[in-house]
C-alpha cells in the first residue's frame, strides 16, 4: 500500500513538472510571420522550430497574393490575427514605409548589439528609407557569368573582363562553333535584369541626379547595344528563353558560356543534370570598363508596426540572419545570404563556389527604385528590349521612344 | 368586374418564384455582382487601401485612354487575329477529322476517337509549356525539319515576331480541336444514313454529299461551338503566357495579358478593368449578338 502511495506520488510529481514546463513553454510569446509558399518555405517552417525566444508560425500564402494579404494584415488592429513579421519584397519597401506599416528598428539594433555591417552594403542600404533602418536583408539573387572552362582552354580564350570582351567572346563561339552566348532575352522581367545589370556596371542609372528619367545616358545606350549585340551572337532560341531555359543551355553544354541566375547556379553541380560539372567556372558580369554591379533582387525580413511583441519579433529577425542560422540555410538549399563573410567560410565556398563571384556583385550592387510608376518603366523596357533582340531596330531608337512614351509618368514618389 | 387573384402558394403563382430564387440569388451574388463591380472600379482610379470614390471617380478616363494606347490596340488587333486564325483552323481541321473519323470502320473509330482527345484533357498552360519544349531550337520540331532540310530561319517560332502568333495558334488547335471532333461527331451520328445512301444513288460524290448534306446538317452544332470557341479564343491567356509571354516584341499580346499586366504588375487595377471590359464587349459584339440573332431567327421561323 505504501508503494502504491509512493508511485502515486511520484507519478503526481513527474505530471506537476511536465505542466509547469508546458506552462512555461506556452508562456512564450507567439509569432506570426508571412512569407511565401513553397519547398524554401517547408524548410524554414521547420526551422524556426529552434527560435528560442517565442513559437513562431509561418503562414506561406501564393506569392500572387502575398503583397495583398500583408497589406490586408497591416491595417487590422493588434491582436487580431494580424502579422508580427513580413518577409518583404524589396521593391515594396519604400510603399510600406510609405504607408506607415513597418516598424523602424535602429533603436532596437543599439537595444540588441545588431551589427549591420555583416551584410552587404549594397543590400542594407535598400532596408534603409530617409534614414531609418526598416529591416534586414537575405535571400539575394543576381545574374553571374557561368562558362565552360574546357570550350574556354580549347579555344585559347580568356574569362571577359568589360561587356566589350563578352560580345567578342560570345560573337567568336557564334561565327566558329555555331552556338554563342546564352542568355535570358525572352520578352519578361529577365531581359530587363540583364539590361539594369549592364547599365549598373557601366555606372549608369535610370534616372538623372534630378531624379528625371534619362535611358538616353551614354551607360543606357551603351547597356542597350551591348543587350543588342549579346543577342545577335546568342545561341539560337535564347529570344524566346527565360532563366530557367538559359541556365539549362549551360549546364547541358548547347552554350559554352551564359548569364545565369546566381539562384540557379547549383544545378551546374549535379551530375544529374549537368555536363560541366567539374569544368564549370564563373566570373562578373562586367560593364563598360569592367566594373561590375548587381541588380540587387532580394527579401528583407521587417517588422509590422503592429505587432503584437516588438522585442520578440526583432529578436527573431535578428535570429533569421544571424551567421549561424544563414549558414544553416545557405548549406541546406543554397540560399544566398547578404552576410558577405559567408563566402569566405570553407564549408560555403565548396558547396556554392559560384558565392564569391554573386557577393562581389551584390556588394556593388544598385537596386531597382521603389517607385509607384517604376512598374510601368520596367515593362516599357521589357517590350523594347524585346525589339531590340528580335528586330533590327537600333537600342537608341527604341530607348528614345521608351523615354518620350514615358514623358508624362510622375516618378518622383 | 374581375377580382385579381392574390398571390398564393395554394394557387401555385408564389412557388415557382420562390424556387427560382437561391438560382437567381446564386447567379446575381456569383456572377453579375463581381462584374458590376468591375464595371464600376472601371470608372474609377482604384488603389489598395486608400480609395475614396468621392475623389477617385474618372468617368471614361480608361475607355478613352485604351482608345490611344498603342499597346493596347495591338492587343486587340492580336486577339481579334488570334480568335481569327484559331476558329479558322478548329473548324476546318475539326470537321475534316471528325468527318475521317466518321468514315472509318467502327472498330477502329473506337480505337482512334479516345486517343484524338487526349490534348483536350491537358490544361491550357501545360499545353504551352509542352510547346514550349516542341518550339525549342533543341526540340523535336526543329529536329524534324533539321531531318527533311528545312531551315531554322523558315520557321522560327516563338523566336521571331513575324512567327510567334501563329506559333500560339497552332498550339491552340492542338489542344481544341479534339473538343470539335466530339462535338462534330455527335453531330454526325445525327444524320439519318438514308441522306447518304440516297445521295450515292444519285450518283453525288464525297465532295458533293459534304458540301449538300454535312455541312448544312451541322450547322447548329457549328453555331454553338462557334460561340464556346469565340468566346474562350478572346479570353485567351495561359497558352500565350506560357509560350511566349506576349513576345517578342509584343506580337502575341492578347487583351488578356494586356489587362493582367496593367491590373496586376503596373499596379493600374481600374484600366486593367478597362481593358478586360472591353474584351468582353468586343466577344459579345462578336459572338453573343449574332448568336442571339440567330436563335430568334429560328424561333420566328
Amino acid at each position: 500500500m505504501k508503494r502504491m502511495r509512493l508511485a502515486i506520488l511520484a507519478a503526481a510529481v513527474l505530471v506537476s513538472l511536465f505542466a509547469q514546463s508546458a506552462a512555461a513553454q506556452d508562456k512564450k510569446p507567439s509569432l506570426l510571420v508571412s512569407r511565401w509558399a513553397g519547398p524554401h518555405a517547408d524548410f524554414q517552417k521547420q526551422m524556426v522550430r529552434e527560435f528560442p525566444d517565442a513559437n513562431v508560425r509561418i503562414d506561406d500564402i501564393d506569392y500572387g497574393s502575398l503583397k495583398q494579404k500583408q497589406m490586408t494584415s497591416f491595417q487590422a488592429a493588434k491582436g487580431t490575427g494580424n502579422y508580427d513579421v513580413v518577409w518583404v519584397n524589396i521593391q515594396w519597401m519604400k510603399e510600406y514605409v510609405d504607408a506607415g506599416y513597418l516598424l523602424p528598428i535602429d533603436d532596437l539594433l543599439k537595444k540588441y548589439k545588431v551589427d549591420t555591417k555583416i551584410y552587404a552594403k549594397g543590400m542594407m542600404q535598400g532596408a534603409v528609407i530617409d534614414g531609418k533602418t526598416y529591416g534586414l536583408p537575405t535571400f539575394a539573387q543576381c545574374l553571374i557569368l557561368a562558362y565552360d572552362s574546357a570550350a574556354f582552354d580549347a579555344a585559347k580564350l580568356k574569362v571577359p573582363r568589360t561587356a566589350d570582351d563578352l560580345v567578342a567572346v560570345a560573337k567568336y563561339f557564334k561565327e566558329t562553333k555555331g552556338s554563342g552566348i546564352a542568355i535570358p532575352a525572352k520578352q519578361g522581367g529577365a531581359a530587363a535584369t540583364l539590361y539594369s545589370q549592364l547599365l549598373f556596371s557601366s555606372g549608369g542609372f535610370y534616372f538623372d541626379k534630378k531624379g528625371k528619367l534619362d535611358l538616353l545616358s551614354e551607360p543606357s545606350v551603351y547597356a542597350a547595344t551591348i543587350y543588342d549585340q549579346l543577342a545577335k551572337y546568342s545561341v539560337r532560341g535564347a529570344t524566346a528563353w527565360h532563366h530557367d531555359e538559359t541556365a539549362e543551355a549551360v549546364r547541358t553544354k548547347t552554350a559554352p558560356i551564359g548569364i545565369i541566375m546566381s539562384g540557379l547556379a547549383n544545378q551546374n553541380h549535379d551530375p544529374e543534370k549537368s555536363l560541366i560539372v567539374d569544368t564549370v567556372k564563373y566570373a562578373t558580369l562586367n560593364g563598360k570598363t569592367g566594373d561590375t554591379a548587381a541588380n540587387n533582387a532580394y527579401w528583407v525580413w521587417a517588422i509590422a508596426k503592429n505587432t503584437n511583441d516588438v522585442d520578440a519579433s526583432f529578436k527573431f529577425i535578428s535570429w533569421m540572419t544571424s551567421p549561424a542560422i544563414e549558414k544553416k540555410q545557405t548549406l541546406a538549399n543554397q540560399q544566398i545570404s547578404a552576410i558577405t563573410s559567408l563566402s569566405e567560410d570553407p564549408e560555403v565556398a565548396k558547396k556554392m563556389p559560384y558565392l564569391s563571384v554573386v557577393m562581389k556583385e551584390l556588394g556593388n550592387g544598385k537596386m531597382d527604385p521603389a517607385l509607384k510608376n517604376f512598374q510601368v518603366l520596367k515593362n516599357a523596357l521589357i517590350v523594347g528590349l524585346s525589339e531590340i533582340a528580335t528586330t533590327d531596330a537600333k537600342p537608341e531608337d527604341v530607348l528614345k521612344k521608351i523615354q518620350a512614351d514615358l514623358a508624362a509618368t510622375d516618378f518622383t514618389k | 368586374m374581375t377580382k385579381p387573384a392574390a398571390l398564393s402558394l395554394e394557387k401555385g403563382d408564389l412557388l415557382p418564384t420562390l424556387l427560382m430564387v437561391p438560382a437567381v440569388s446564386l447567379v446575381l451574388g456569383v456572377m453579375v455582382v463581381p462584374l458590376a463591380f468591375g464595371a464600376f472600379l472601371s470608372f474609377f482610379d482604384f488603389s489598395f487601401g486608400s480609395f475614396d470614390p468621392r475623389t477617385a471617380f474618372v468617368g471614361l478616363k480608361h475607355y478613352l485612354r485604351f482608345f490611344r494606347d498603342e499597346t493596347a490596340l495591338k492587343a486587340l488587333g492580336n486577339t481579334l487575329m488570334f480568335s481569327a486564325g484559331a476558329i479558322a483552323g478548329d473548324f476546318t481541321i475539326g470537321t475534316l477529322a471528325a468527318v475521317l473519323i466518321h468514315s472509318l470502320s467502327r472498330r477502329l473509330a473506337r480505337l482512334v476517337r479516345p486517343i484524338v482527345t487526349v490534348p483536350l484533357l491537358v490544361s491550357p498552360i501545360v499545353v504551352g509549356l509542352i510547346w514550349r519544349y516542341i518550339y525549342d531550337p533543341q526540340g523535336i520540331l526543329y529536329w524534324m525539319m533539321d531531318r527533311v532540310g528545312i531551315p531554322f530561319e523558315f520557321f522560327p517560332g516563338v523566336t521571331s515576331a513575324s512567327t510567334a502568333l501563329l506559333s500560339t495558334i497552332i498550339a491552340h488547335w492542338w489542344q481544341v480541336v479534339p473538343f470539335l471532333i466530339i462535338v462534330l461527331t455527335a453531330g454526325l451520328v445525327s444524320i439519318p444514313t438514308e441522306l447518304y445512301e440516297a445521295a450515292r444513288v444519285d450518283g453525288a460524290g464525297v465532295v458533293s454529299i459534304f458540301f449538300r448534306i454535312t455541312l448544312p446538317l451541322l450547322r447548329d452544332v457549328y453555331l454553338v461551338i462557334l460561340l464556346i470557341s469565340g468566346v474562350d479564343t478572346i479570353k485567351v491567356f495561359d497558352i500565350i503566357f506560357a509560350l511566349t509571354g506576349g513576345g517578342p516584341n509584343n506580337s502575341t499580346v492578347s487583351l488578356s495579358i494586356y489587362a493582367y499586366t496593367q491590373g496586376f504588375e503596373n499596379g493600374d487595377l481600374s484600366y486593367g478593368i478597362a481593358v478586360a471590359m472591353v474584351a468582353m464587349i468586343a466577344t459579345f459584339g462578336l459572338f453573343g449578338i449574332p448568336f442571339i440573332l440567330q436563335n430568334r431567327n429560328r424561333r420566328d421561323r
